[in-house]
């Protein structure tokens, strides 16, 4: 999966408008939307919130734990902790990536929400791949990380396999031919 | 004991009391004095002094802070403004303290001096001697000596005058800095400056103010830790001591006796104490985490002291004065007229109290004891005895005018209007003024800036129109402005003068109206666009406009109120009818609450809001009371939380509300969310599942009585929304009756039948009863039914004699409605009826014309609708009556099978006609069938309590027979089936319809005698497949039924069409049902 095709997911997540037009409930695959009252919050796709946004119908409602507050004790959390924890959102950077870009106004204190998104980012990629690095290191067959989002294996994904199957290959040919190295 | 209550962040907090004893002041490590009204005071005034403050006092109505600029500042109460700077040290100032008379202070800091500082000119003298930061000052009562505990271990006394050391007493443990110091050492002396009284470690040291010597210790079991501080009781007979592991005990020091202790819930440091000037059972006191307590000691030392009998006079005495305030109300006039607070009468009381109190004790024990000759009155200095003072009935502060939606006015950022078309907000501040309108829907009008250049303080906001108006001052009088951004010339604004001395004092926007209520009580109205339509005068204050399309309400004072109470009346009124005169109501609140917001639904219905949190709603349906139909204060998470109202919607059933933590009302900054509550009618017992389903029937049937108002007004319903309305209600009514049912008990479920609107659903609950075996309950309710259905007979009959005069009138009426007279034009009834003449003359009429023909179309569906109103239409009620009845009942026992083992078994109605196309006619017949099996149950009434077994068995089988039902038949369906084959091959091109139609023609054709053969046959055959006799019933129906031509024009445009469809579903489907679980 490319991020793309993740961030398509992460679109799917609910979030709180408040429209300022009126419209009966529609109805979608996915479920009814609606009905659009103007003024009074209502919850829709992410991918529909951000196109209403776009066009200047509605105002986002930034869901709870994209707060300054919240987000730098998550972050806190997450670097006092060895291991992952779990996150408030499955799609918390997609989301706020989204969020980020097309409502800005509707976000308090956005610049320092993206400061710290991005850090929890950070110190979660970092912790990944020291954990991947004693992985390989170790020669483990197996291991177990919880609460990584999807976005986060995925960027992982194609790269670790791909060594892991040359690392595979590797130490099959050296057990096979062991003079080999040698040369 | 209250439980403890946040003032400020963790940390060394201090407070004290103002002068009067009503406030309590607190300063803590967050930098902010808090003043409080009272324990109670949910909505604290914060003033922000610095960025820690160490210590606070109160003297002739300044506060003084020792703040972390190393200085101390005094502030004007209550507005918190600088007032000074009183003296400066170089390092924090840990304790201050102020002489009786407010002109000298006496400060210890961390730089290791005392200061003694005249306020009033800064003069001051410095006591240099302590060789680490000074913890605590106490001045004696004759201002002559100073004793100042500090880190290095030593109290010290010192001669205010010469500034020398008297005495130096080593009591202490050693410690470099405040911070680490094991207790703050808070001493006092004793009233006459007899004694001081030093806290060392668990115990309280007296030393004598002549030779310096250890007179006593106080130590005792109820101590059990390190004291940190000392308060004398402003009557100076007590001590209360505040220790570090939280317990407070409150010392007669006389006496050396504990009479009341207190243990903090957490058992955190007690940091400091202060006795109630005017009340000496109440201390003060906050703890190491910033959280403010009240400790009452008064019980506790009548208790401790219940061996005199002066103490037992206290407890009567008490009571007394308890009555005396409620009854003369005098604590009313303390009230702060700030209209965002609610009315605390328990705060006014406790700071009222002690007045009494105070002489009332020193009065009895002052007989008593004298009566019983103890020594208690030589020990006790004497109190200053304080003036009686003779109260007069003080009335409740009237609430003031209000804009329902807008927030207090003080505030440099507010809503002016938040309601359900937009937001004004307005914004006051040094640099700038001006008024922010924005819409909801921006569809409306886009979003509006304007200088405030007029001072406009009150807005209201509707669809087409934005009204704002200024209170008059000195210089202007009070203007009032209408934007009317909806006209669709250029001159979209205007404004009006209100005459000299008239200010507005409340503003309305309504469809094409505006209103504006003023000082001189006088309600102004004008239209949108600034014609002065008409004025009038409320019998009291205006409290607050409202106004929804044509209806104006109008909250005023009728009166004085009882004690705390606001006595407020409303008025209802039609601003363009005027036809209709509306009776004032009173306005109920809950007690002691001032109104805090009044408005219309969306659908129109008034609903008030109490400072309470109780919404209630007019509820015409019981004559015009208030029902209570929300109390936001049980959805608040915090106690100090609140919800603001913005916004009601009957249907759906929406109270829309803005969450607000810790406030009254929300800020403008973040934009606050709303939020939709639910509404919750209070019955006993809410829990109950009993309780649950009355509060549904109750919460539906209040809610939907909005639509006979709207129907009365002229507006038109869709049907599948009146039904949604009404579902609730009946569902509700089912499972209540089967509830009643399940727990035996018949008197309620009959009861419940009673309430039910139509026979479906008896005819649902006589199937359950039976099925659940209480025989006698459903023989019962088919009395009810059959009593019902006699009533309708008669009814129809009347009906079919006044029918044509009930159609004149039902136009008469419809004429006028408001809408109708809204246009005022007098021939327009004519025209109505002319153009009903010809509509019975021409027929069904096709194409419509705006204007007369439209008012025509309504008056007719008026008439067509009346029956699911009043039962009352010959012609309507069987069908209609019957297939809202089905689809709701069914419905309900399709949701009951899933709790119940045993689904009952749903309704003989002979339901075939599945296979045939939905169409109108055939409802009809449905109808009249479906009414047939009751009727005849009706006919054979002379039922003895011997026969009801049979009912129930002949209903059982009626169930059980349910599909196929015995019916003779006919001789066209013999004829049919023989010649079908035939038919077919005449018409290949039909469909069934079309050839049974087809079919009934050529057998009509057929010679008399050939039918007369077929008849025979038919009666010699017993039966046959009753799909098609229905059928034929159908047709012959639609031939023969000579109903009169006007509904029979009618009945196909009513508007049931769409249900019916799904109706005949549901049924079969209910049918197929019974069928299936057939025993």
């Amino acid at each position: 999966m490319d991020p793309a095709e993740v961030e398509f997911l992460a679109e799917k997540e609910n979030i709180s408008i408040v429209p300022n037009f009126a419209l009966e409930q529609i109805y979608m695959i996915g479920g009814d939307l609606g009905p659009f009252n103007p003024g009074l919050p209502t919850s829709v796709p992410l991918w529909m919130a951000c196109s209403l946004k776009q066009r200047q119908k509605c105002r986002i409602v930034a869901p709870e734990w994209m707060d300054v507050e919240k987000l730098s004790d998550k972050k806190q959390e997450e670097v006092d902790s060895k291991f992952f924890t779990p996150m408030p959102s499955r799609h918390y950077l997609e989301v706020s990536q989204l969020l980020l870009q097309c409502a800005t106004d509707d976000i308090p204190r956005a610049d320092e929400v993206k400061t710290l998104i991005k850090d929890i980012w950070d110190v979660r990629m970092a912790k990944l791949r020291s954990s991947i690095d004693i992985f390989v290191k170790s020669d483990a067959t197996h291991a177990k990380l919880n609460h990584l989002t999807l976005m986060e294996i995925n960027t992982v994904r194609p790269f670790l396999t791909s060594a892991l199957n040359l690392l595979h290959d590797l130490r099959s040919n050296l057990t096979a031919g062991g003079f080999a190295s040698q040369d | 004991m209250k439980p403890m209550r946040y003032a400020h962040n963790d940390g060394h907090t201090d407070l004290c009391y103002d002068d009067s004893g009503r406030y309590i002041l607190t300063c803590g490590t967050d930098g902010d004095v808090r003043i409080w009204d009272g324990i109670d005071d949910d909505d604290a005034v914060s003033h922000r002094v610095g960025d820690r403050a160490f210590a606070i006092a109160f003297k002739n109505e300044r506060f003084f802070t020792a703040t972390d600029a190393n200085s101390v500042q005094a502030c004007k109460f209550p507005d918190g403004m600088p007032d000074g700077l009183v003296t400066r040290f170089t390092a924090p100032i840990n304790h201050m303290v102020f002489n009786a008379a407010g002109s000298v202070m006496v400060a210890g800091s961390s730089d290791f001096t005392v200061k003694v500082v005249e306020v009033e000119n800064s003069r001051h003298k410095v006591y240099r001697g302590h060789k680490a930061p000074v913890l605590s000052i106490a001045l004696d009562p004759k201002e002559q000596l100073v004793a100042s505990s500090s880190c290095d271990g030593t109290v010290q006394v010192w001669s205010v005058d010469d500034q020398a050391e008297v005495k130096t007493l080593p009591l202490l443990d050693k410690c470099s800095d405040v911070s680490l110091a094991k207790s703050l050492c808070r001493m006092c002396w004793s009233p006459n400056g007899e004694f001081v009284f030093v806290p060392v470690g668990k115990g309280i040291h007296m030393f004598a103010r002549e030779n310096w010597e250890l007179v006593d210790k106080i130590v005792h079991d109820d101590i059990p830790g390190t004291i940190n501080v000392l308060s004398l009781s402003p009557d100076g007979h007590h001590i209360a001591a505040g220790c570090i592991d939280g317990v407070i005990a409150v010392v007669d020091w006389q006496k050396r006796k504990v009479v009341k202790k207190h243990r903090h819930e957490r058992g955190l440091t007690i940091t400091s104490l202060a006795w109630n000037p005017s009340n000496k059972h109440h201390v003060a006191f906050c703890d190491g985490e910033g959280q403010l307590g009240l400790l009452e000691v008064l019980q506790a030392s009548s208790q401790g002291d219940s061996g005199e009998p002066a103490s037992g006079m206290e407890g009567v005495f008490d009571d007394d004065d308890d009555m005396l305030i409620q009854a003369s109300s005098k604590v009313m006039g303390e009230i702060d007229d700030d209209d965002t607070d609610s009315i605390d009468l328990g705060a006014i009381k406790k700071s009222m109290m002690p007045l009494i109190m105070g002489d009332d004790d020193s009065n009895a024990s002052g007989s008593v004891t004298g009566a019983t000759g103890e020594e208690t009155e030589g020990a006790a200095p004497p109190r200053p005895v304080a003036p009686i003072v003779v109260e007069g009935f003080k009335p409740t502060p009237l609430q003031k005018a209000f804009q329902s939606g807008s927030t207090p006015l003080h505030l440099s950022s507010r809503f002016m209007k938040w309601n359900s078309i937009g937001i004004i907000r307005q914004y006051n501040t040094d640099d700038e003024s001006s008024i922010d309108i924005e819409f909801h829907d921006t569809a409306t009008h886009h979003a509006m800036h304007i200088t405030n250049t007029s001072d406009f303080t009150m807005a209201d906001l509707s669809a087409h129109a934005v009204v704002l108006a200024t209170a008059s001052d000195e210089e202007c009088n009070s203007k009032l402005t209408c934007m009317h951004f909806g006209s669709w010339d250029s001159a979209k604004e205007w404004s009006v003068i209100m005459p000299e001395g008239e200010t507005v004092q409340a503003v309305t926007a309504g469809e094409g109206w505006i209103a504006a209520a003023t000082s001189s009580r006088m309600v102004r109205i004008f239209t949108v666009a600034g014609v002065q339509r008409s004025t009038f005068t409320l019998p009291g204050p205006v409290v607050c406009l409202t106004a929804h399309r044509q209806h104006l309400m109008a909250v005023y004072h009728a009166g004085m109120g009882l004690p705390g109470d606001q006595n407020l009346a409303c008025r209802m009124l039609n601003v363009k009818g005027q036809k209709r005169a509306s009776e004032e109501t009173r306005l109920p609140l809950s007690p002691k609450s001032i109104l805090s917001w009044a408005g219309f639904s969306a659908e129109g219905t008034p609903f008030t809001m109490d400072s309470e949190g109780v919404v209630r709603m007019l509820n015409t349906c019981l004559a015009n009371t208030w029902t209570q139909v929300a109390n936001t204060c049980d959805q608040v998470k915090g106690k100090s939380d609140h919800y603001w109202i913005v916004g009601v919607n009957e249907n759906p059933q929406q109270l829309r509300c803005i969450p607000c933590k810790g406030s009254r009302y929300p800020a403008t900054l973040p934009r606050p969310a709303v939020t939709v509550l639910p509404f919750c009618v209070s019955l006993c017992e809410p829990d109950s599942e009993k309780s649950q389903y009355e509060e549904q029937y109750m919460r539906s049937v209040v809610f939907a009585q909005h639509l006979s108002r709207l129907a009365a007004e002229g507006v038109e319903l869709d049907e599948a929304t009146q039904r949604n309305m009404q579902r609730p209600a009946q569902e509700a009514l089912m499972k209540l009756f089967a509830l009643s049912v399940r727990s035996e008990r018949e008197f309620r479920a009959m009861e419940v039948c009673e309430l039910m609107p139509d026979e479906q659903t008896l005819q649902l609950s006589i199937k359950y009863a039976t099925r659940q075996r209480h025989l006698h309950l459903a023989q019962r309710i088919s009395q009810l039914a059959q009593q019902r259905a006699q009533e309708e007979q008669q009814e129809e009959e009347e009906e079919e004699e006044e029918d044509f005069r009930d159609y004149l009138q039902a136009s008469h009426n419809s004429t006028e409605t408001e809408w109708a007279a809204e246009s005022g034009q007098g021939t327009r009834k004519k025209a109505v009826r002319q153009e009903e003449e010809e509509e019975m003359e021409e027929g069904e009429e096709e194409e419509r014309k705006p204007s007369g023909p439209m008012l025509n179309m309504k008056a007719k569906e008026k008439l067509v609708k009346q029956p699911s109103f009043g039962r009352a239409n010959p012609f309507k009620v069987a069908s209609q009556e019957k297939e809202v009845g089905s689809t709701k009942g069914t419905q309900v026992f399709d949701v009951m099978k899933k709790t119940k083992e045993r689904a009952p078994v749903i309704s003989p109605l002979p339901i075939t006609l599945k296979q045939t196309k939905g169409g109108q006619r055939k409802i009809t017949v449905k109808g009249k069938q479906a009414q047939q099996p009751k009727l005849a149950f009706g006919s054979g009434s002379d039922m003895t309590p011997s026969s009801k077994d049979t009912v129930a068995d002949t209903q059982d089988e009626e169930q059980s027979e349910n599909e196929p039902v015995k019916k003779p038949v006919s001789a066209f369906e013999l004829w049919l089936s023989e010649s079908q084959g035939d038919l077919e091959e005449e018409h290949p091109d039909l469909g069934e319809e079309e050839l049974s139609r087809a079919a009934a023609e050529k057998f009509r054709a057929l010679p008399r005698e050939e039918r007369q053969v077929w008849l025979q046959k038919a009666k010699s055959q017993p039966q046959a497949d009753d799909g098609a006799s229905d059928k034929k019933r159908k047709h012959s129906e639609e031939k023969d039924d000579e109903v009169p031509p006007k509904t029979q024009k009618k009945a196909p445009a009513s508007p049931p069409k769409k249900p019916l469809s799904q109706n005949t579903n549901s049924k079969s489907k209910l049918a197929a049902f019974a069928f299936s679980t057939k025993p």
